[in-house]
């Protein structure tokens, strides 16, 4: 049953930053626009990287022209999107036995593409970083690398594209792509948690479905060339080192770790997949990063381990598929016109990467103003990004709060609820970092549950499903690396929840 | 070493909370939010302005070790984070002033009549309270002579071997007679005495944060002492918390070979003499009195057990009970002023179970307990070796 | 110093195994890392079999599962066991008399979960049925909710009530813990806001925080001056019954004249061939030794710190025995019911089930082959087998 009829000018698919980023830019030029994603935003490969904000440097050597990009844009998104940054500046580090004539290549790069790079001595970088494995390292050079958080990140753009009118429906799957003729209408829709399909008209729509663009291209009968590389990632328990630290040799599995707020990732990997839903990690995976970490890095594989992750990376190949490996096929991006395959009005934006986000959006909507007859130019790179609600990293013993690993507060989960966008646990801590941290939940996710329904916003057996899906959710994300701390931890949660609150079986009767 | 390793071990259980004699004020967040919670975001960049005063009550007790089973020390992730906030303290210069016991007791026992005469007059006492912020009733008086210059004449004994005694500035500065009894113990023992040029150990700097300057005193003090602990002689202490310093703290801290080698000849001088049980027992005499035995935190701290107490046990007819907890002193927290109502509440129950026990005389061995039990509890209180002494070198009761 | 007994670990097992060897008169001696896993516990004592009847489900065990450790040790010896410790804590931490079924006890959740004893305070789900019941929580208590609470009451059956008071307690943050010192000074309070309201209801339930020191004569004044029934109910841990559980039973330990090294774990050990001559303490500057007849090896499992996992291994902390991590059976945790092997005298066994050390007798959650959070019965495992530990150890290693 089709009920309700949203009207719009552009519907755009995605709530990763590509399609975020895609709703900044066209509420900014006053173009009314509505986001769908299937899940929560940043569910996809957003969510899923190292949050490496590129000074440009590990793609110097395969295409300095990608490196440039990378460089231009982290500068802009320093400034408009501060609030999602940490400016942690990073090192490349040569390791023994690293090719010595890929750090020449490297350097004269970047001098020809003016990305400021500079050698220090290694005294001072173990100094500065002494997680280093001060025996093994050869040279050591600074970069203008950033960390950034990509969940902020996108949920700076969705709050400030929705504060100028544009919509954002989460949990919102499409069921099929309106075309008449050969001119596209829009969708119809169906919202996940009621169960009820509506249709959404719109004048464009723009396919930033990520590793799902296939797709939805799909259902328009349209072919994209898709290739998936699985990535795998590292959360350590707390911040090991200040900056990101990178490996100056050509890029490679577990050569990059990044700090994120209170912890850092470790990654990663590139392991061809067949479907955008293969997601999990393996523990030869994870073995054989750290093994390559500890090349770097001292006694990497003994620190605390708060879970492992993958994530997609959709690689658009374009029409030639000649079999070469992942990493070598182009990070740079495709904006496609389906005007080719037959349909007016159906944009793909394919490929491309978080650094770039701002720049992709950019192009595509360049296009679909253009399209549309809108005359106002782009703004993404001048107009500050609203703040994030959980921001840079703070103590806030005077206040109440929730989860005391991150320190979150009442008030934080509060602003999170009152966001339009915000419709479950999940979203909550991604904006707040709620049960981000070392107990990964165990006491706060209680307590926040216990909030919400105080506040009305949940009932008495979502409060039970909720912890449930909690608790299966967290062997998901450590499964693979059950030892020392960790596994202490998880027993911990798994006592207090099965024995304690017997969440486990149904035996709940009297 | 650093404390990497300490902070993955927590599991945010709040087990050390149970544990913490200063959870009960209001204003305390607790040993895990001040420790491993604010360190991980602190080395994060968190602003560490925001868990200032709370840190500063710590105690530095190390009760919350004791009762973490997961092996977190967290009073030194928490001395980490005094560290991080110290320049944004409100009493600096006076808890700098503070830290250095050293050199306010070379002052107050080169020219005791005066310092004594300051702090006992009240004119003295309002202006240390209003420049300070000091609460100079409960401070001690400072001794006439200083230790170092008592003990030199007797270690002359012949002997069968020899140690190292680490007096501390209690004993150096206020309450010299710990240290004498010491060495005639040990001389009743045969075994003689040196006792170096030392400094502070250094633990009033880090309780009150100032890390740096801490591990210089730990680095001064390791320079005086290395040629002892190449002569293989064993290091003593009367005092509970030098005693730790020297074998935890200092090589928690330094991580160097030197603060582990020294690590290893340190002890605890009741831990010491206990094992001259049999001899000393032959030298005692009884003594009828009734006596309560406090044992320090620091004591505790070390896992010695109660060798004092054992010792103690020794003399005949001393009637003797042991009472358990924190008296809130901490060497010189008690005695600032913005602290004063948490060191009271926490020495509270301490102070009743004593004035219950109703004894003629308390026994304790360190200078901070006792300078606070006998300010609160107003009781004689001596240290067990002075005790031990006395039973020895008199033919009836305790003298004052 | 040579003790008859040394106990490594005071947890419930160990603690129960020190308190047999002392009334048996034995010397004690107690060593311990730090604080034990009755903090994370609701302070009831489980036995096993949920819905069933225990001590059937229980003698079941001996046939079907010859590897859990009510199996080595036999129906009528655990309850002896708890028969020991109920007596042993009757006057300090008292708990209630069972009618040798499970009871089902309310919990901060609004559900209920199947337990076997329960100390003064907490009241079996059955006794609520069809009685008004008010849930009193705290305003400034993130940890409990008093309206979940009646609600689940409400769902199955009572007429329960909520209300949140206001405390005079400006603490930002507090758990259980701060409550529970909070209320051993300021329980009067509760009878003043709760006077009036009190008289339309049949009973009053709390979480479990009303004192921690004096919380037996807190538990009955409140009861006295309310007229009604007061109850207790778990809450998230830190756990306030556990730990008055836990400090009652070190207490009586060292009232009966244990040395307790708390605070310090064992590092390594002294053994001649199949014999434990001493353990080496962990205790600042040098390691402490110490000598024993016996040792009893109760240092907990995976969360206790008895067993610890590596990347590479899983390992048995202070003595090495092999651990076995049973091949999973359905359960969504592989370590679930890891542990120690060990015999019907409880000394610990090798890959090929020789026994390892003679005088070495295992307690607890190291011990393998059950899964206390899933099957509910830790407690009963660690105070049968601690029971049975000392009695052995008592015997020697003949």
């Amino acid at each position: 049953m089709i009920s309700v009829t949203i009207k719009t000018g552009v519907l755009v698919i995605g709530g990763g930053i590509t399609g975020a980023g895609i709703l900044w830019d066209l509420a900014l030029r006053g173009i009314d626009a509505v986001l769908i994603e299937q899940k929560e935003p940043a569910y996809g490969a957003t969510g899923r990287c190292h949050g490496l904000l590129h000074g440009g440097c590990r793609y110097l050597v395969k295409d300095s022209a990608v490196a440039a990009e990378c460089y231009r844009e982290n500068k802009i998104l320093q400034s408009v999107a501060k609030g999602a940054i940490e400016n942690t500046g990073g090192y490349f580090v040569q390791v023994k036995g690293d090719d010595p004539g890929y750090v020449e290549q490297w350097l004269n790069l970047a001098g020809k593409t003016g990305i400021p790079v500079k050698e220090i001595d290694i005294q001072t970088a173990i100094k500065e970083e002494p997680l280093l494995a001060v025996q093994n390292i050869e040279r050591v050079f600074t970069v203008p690398d950033a960390a950034v958080d990509p969940f902020d990140l996108t949920l700076m753009n969705l709050t400030g594209a929705t504060q100028r009118g544009a919509k954002v429906f989460t949990n919102t799957r499409v069921e099929e792509l309106i075309i008449t003729g050969n001119q596209i209408r829009g969708a119809v829709v169906k919202d996940l948690a009621s169960g009820e399909s509506y249709s959404i008209h719109a004048d464009i729509v723009v396919n930033a479905a990520g590793a799902w663009a296939a797709s939805i291209a799909a259902k328009a009968g349209i072919r994209l060339n898709m290739k998936y590389g699985k990535g795998t990632l590292v959360v350590f328990a707390q911040r090991l080192t200040k900056r990101v630290i990178n490996r100056l040799r050509k890029p490679g599995d577990g050569d990059i770790i990044v700090p994120a707020k209170s912890v850092c990732l470790l990654g990663t990997t590139d392991i061809p997949v067949s479907s955008p839903d293969d997601l999990d990690p393996t523990a030869a995976e994870i073995t054989k990063m750290l093994n390559i970490g500890e090349e770097m890095f001292d006694h990497l594989s003994e620190k605390r381990i708060l879970r492992t992750f993958a994530g997609i990376r959709p690689l658009y190949t374009g029409d030639n598929n000649n079999g070469e490996q992942n990493r070598e096929i182009s990070r740079g991006f495709a904006v496609i016109n389906h005007e080719k395959d037959a349909v007016d009005g159906f944009y793909s934006i394919v490929g491309g990467k978080l650094t770039t986000y701002r720049l992709m959006a950019e192009q595509l909507v360049d296009v679909v103003a253009e399209k549309l007859g809108v005359k106002n130019p782009c703004q993404t790179a001048e107009t500050v990004l609203p703040q994030p609600v959980a921001g840079q990293v703070k103590l806030a013993v005077e206040e109440p709060m929730l989860c005391e690993c991150e320190q979150v507060t009442v008030q934080d989960l509060e602003r999170a609820c009152e966001l339009p966008f915000c419709r479950d646990l999940h979203t909550i801590r991604k904006i707040t970092r709620l049960g981000l941290g070392p107990c990964q939940g165990t006491f706060c996710i209680w307590r926040a549950v216990m909030l919400l329904y105080e506040n009305q916003r949940i009932s008495a057996a979502e409060c039970r499903q909720l912890l449930q899906e909690f608790l299966a959710e967290r062997g998901k994300g450590s499964c693979f690396t059950l030892w020392g701390d960790q596994l202490k931890q998880y027993e911990l949660a798994r006592g207090i929840y099965l024995n304690n609150f017997q969440l486990g079986d149904a035996a709940d009767e009297i | 070493m650093n404390s990497t390793t300490e902070l993955d071990h927590c599991l945010k259980c709040s087990i050390c909370q149970s544990a913490c004699p200063v959870i009960t004020s209001a204003s305390f967040p607790g040993p895990k939010l001040l420790g491993s919670d604010a360190l991980r975001l602190l080395k994060a960049g968190a602003d560490a302005g925001a868990v200032l005063p709370a840190v500063e009550a710590c105690l530095n007790c190390k009760r919350c070790e004791l009762a973490c089973p997961h092996g977190v020390r967290i009073t030194r992730l928490i001395s980490d984070v005094k560290e991080r906030t110290v320049t944004a303290k409100k009493h600096y210069w006076r808890d700098l002033l503070l830290s250095y016991p050293g050199f306010l007791g070379k002052v107050g026992t080169i020219v005791p009549g005066l310092v004594n005469f300051f702090l006992s007059n009240k004119i003295g006492r309002k202006l240390a309270k209003k420049v300070m912020s000091l609460d100079a009733d409960a401070v001690s008086n400072y001794a006439s002579r200083p230790l170092s210059r008592v003990t030199s004449s007797l270690q002359a004994a012949e002997t069968n071997r020899k140690v190292v005694y680490f007096a501390g500035c209690y004993a150096n500065y206020i309450e010299p007679e710990i240290g004498k009894s010491l060495v005639e113990l040990l001389g009743l023992l045969k075994i003689g005495v040196v006792v170096p040029t030392e400094h502070c150990c250094g633990m009033p700097l880090l309780a009150n944060g100032f890390k740096a300057q801490a591990k210089k005193a730990f680095q001064k003090n390791l320079k005086a002492l290395l040629p002892y602990l190449q002569e293989g002689c064993d290091i003593l202490c009367t005092c509970p918390t030098c005693a730790l310093a020297l074998k935890q703290v200092y090589l928690e801290e330094l991580g160097t070979d030197e603060a582990e080698v020294l690590s290893k000849f340190v002890y605890d001088a009741s831990e010491y003499l206990v094992n001259y049980s049999d001899q000393l027992a032959g030298l005692i005499k009884p003594v009828k009195l009734h006596m309560v035995y406090h044992q320090p935190c620091h004591t505790l701290a070390q896992g010695v057990g109660q060798p004092s107490l054992t010792l103690l046990k020794l003399i005949p007819e001393l009637k003797l009970q042991a009472v358990d907890g924190c008296c809130g002193q901490s060497g010189t927290y008690g005695f600032k002023q913005e602290k004063k109502k948490i060191s009271e509440a926490v020495g509270k129950a301490l102070f009743k179970e004593i004035e219950q026990c109703a004894p003629d005389l308390v026994s304790t061995d360190c200078g901070a307990c006792t300078m606070r039990i006998k300010h609160d509890c107003h009781l004689d209180v001596k240290h067990p070796l002075s005790v031990l002494l006395q039973s020895i070198k008199t033919d009836d009761s305790l003298p004052d | 110093m040579k003790y008859d007994v040394v106990v490594i670990g005071a947890g419930l097992a160990g603690m129960t195994a020190a308190l047999k060897s002392l009334i048996e008169g034995r010397r004690v001696v107690v060593i311990a890392a730090g604080e034990n896993t009755l903090y994370y516990a609701s302070g009831s004592l489980d036995l096993y079999g949920g819905k069933e009847n225990p001590w059937a489900a229980v003698k079941r065990l001996e046939s079907e599962r010859p590897d859990h450790p009510y199996a080595l040790i036999g129906t009528a010896l655990i309850e002896e066991s708890f028969r020991f410790l109920m007596g042993e804590l009757e006057t300090v931490c008292p708990y209630q008399e069972n009618s040798g079924e499970n009871v089902w006890v309310p919990t901060s959740l609004g559900g209920f979960r199947p337990s076997y004893l329960l100390p003064n305070g907490q009241f079996p789900a059955v006794s609520l049925k069809k009685k008004k019941v008010l849930v009193v929580g705290f305003s400034s208590y993130r940890d409990f909710n008093s309206r979940l609470v009646a609600s689940g009451m409400v769902s199955r059956g009572c007429e329960a009530r909520a209300i949140d008071l206001d405390l005079h307690y400006d603490k930002i943050n507090c758990n259980s813990i701060d409550l529970a010192y909070y209320f051993d000074d300021h329980w009067p309070d509760l009878i003043k806001s709760l006077q009036e309201t009190a008289k339309d209801v049949d009973c009053l339930a709390f979480p479990a925080v009303l004192g921690l020191n004096n919380f037996l004569d807190i538990h009955q004044n409140l009861q006295d001056a309310l007229g009604r029934p007061v109850i207790e109910i778990p809450t998230l841990p830190p756990s306030v019954p556990g730990i008055r559980l836990s400090r009652a039973m070190l207490a009586r330990i060292q009232q009966q004249g244990a040395e307790v090294i708390k605070g310090f774990p064992v590092i390594s050990t002294r053994v001649s061939d199949d014999i434990c001559l001493g353990v080496y303490i962990d205790t600042p500057g040098h390691p402490r030794y110490v000598e024993g007849d016996s040792f009893i090896l109760a240092t907990g499992g995976i969360l206790g710190g008895g067993i610890v996992v590596s990347e590479k291994s899983v390992d048995e902390k202070v003595f090495g025995v092999p651990v076995e991590v049973p091949v999973n059976e359905n359960q969504e945790y592989p370590y679930a019911r890891c542990g120690l092997k060990a015999n019907k005298r409880l000394q610990p066994l090798d890959k090929d089930r020789k026994v390892l050390y003679r005088n070495v007798f295992c307690a607890g959650r190291i011990l393998g082959g059950y899964d206390p959070d899933l099957e509910h019965d830790g407690a009963g495992a660690a105070i049968a087998t601690g029971y049975k530990a000392a009695l052995e150890a008592g015997r020697g290693d003949s």
